[in-house]
């Protein structure tokens, strides 16, 4: 894939998901029982950051969506 | 045994080999080996004080016991078996390199597995870290992630950091749907949020637990709450070999 310049978006994404990886793992890190016992505990978190990624992101102009 | 490596590793083979794996297929490759265990061995509760099992490394790894899970020609035959299944030899393919890295991740630690089965019981055993998981959950956690296995899993981390684009809906959409059957097949059944969840949520989970479980074994935890990055430690933590 070639590269291009990262975008304002682009950056916003990646520091979107960086806090929510540290969300994550934070709440991980104070109820183990309910984030870290597998990556199956994940899935109602990252289904909701990925669902309000899509609100407040947008997509990317090079993404050519799910077609 | 490994943590968070066995979240990580496939998405690595996926990058590195391209649409020559099918990541679903390589990730339940790799989770398989310990998926109808893993739950035996540290017992019911975090604490894993209630034991299921009088001697949980034999289960785990040893024979007798499902220690042919962890050998490497038994995956061989589940992918045969998938294979005539699908006629899929992507899928065949990436479910045996999964799961043969999970088996080689495992050697790792001082118990190691067998990776001859049935040939062979002996165990292949690298010992960069103390076995702990008849300790329970909770002291497996504390010894994994201060011991070398934590920088194991760390390694992993960054390998993949250096790949981050492959999580961008941009790169699924363009790169990955199209080269997997299984996302064609998904794509009809499932939104696009959850299509992608269903994408990345084992990386995810894989990262964010190696920060939480330093940030548990090492600042909330108050049960030998040091790093010891010696070959074949913790120290504190007994010494446990092949069954």
């Amino acid at each position: 894939m070639p590269r291009v310049p990262p975008s304002i978006r682009d950056r916003a994404a990646v520091a979107y998901w960086t806090v929510a990886l540290l969300a994550y793992a934070l709440l991980g890190a104070f109820f183990p029982p309910f984030f870290m016992l597998g990556f199956w505990e994940s899935l109602p978190f990252v289904l909701l950051a990925t669902w309000l990624a899509g609100r407040l992101l947008g997509r990317s102009r090079r993404d050519p969506g799910p077609g | 045994m490994s943590w968070a490596a066995h979240d990580l590793e496939p998405y690595l083979f996926r990058v590195k080999l391209g649409g020559a794996v099918s990541l679903p297929l390589c990730l339940a490759g790799s989770y398989a080996p310990d998926i109808f265990t893993k739950w035996a061995v540290y017992g019911l509760g975090f604490g894993g004080h209630r034991k299921i099992v009088d001697d949980p490394v034999q289960l785990h790894r040893g024979w007798p016991g499902v220690g042919f899970t962890h050998s490497l020609l038994v995956w061989v035959l589940v992918a045969g078996v998938i294979w005539l299944a699908s006629r899929n030899k992507v899928w065949a393919f990436s479910f045996v390199l999964g799961a043969w890295a999970h088996v080689l991740s495992d050697t790792l630690d001082s118990v190691g597995v067998m990776v001859f089965f049935p040939f062979s019981t002996w165990h292949l055993h690298l010992d960069a870290w103390q076995y702990v998981g008849e300790a329970g959950r909770r002291v497996d956690a504390i010894a994994y992630y201060t011991s070398l296995g934590g920088v194991w899993d760390v390694l992993w981390a960054l390998w993949l950091a250096f790949h981050w684009r492959m999580f961008t809906s941009e790169y699924f959409h363009r790169e990955i749907v199209p080269r997997d059957t299984f996302w064609v097949w998904l794509r009809t059944r499932a939104s696009d949020p959850v299509m992608l969840t269903v994408y990345r949520a084992s990386a995810f989970f894989g990262v964010a637990s190696i920060i939480g479980w330093y940030v548990w074994a090492l600042f909330i935890n108050d049960f030998q709450n040091h790093l010891d990055w010696a070959i074949g430690g913790p120290e504190w933590a007994p010494r446990q070999g092949p069954p």
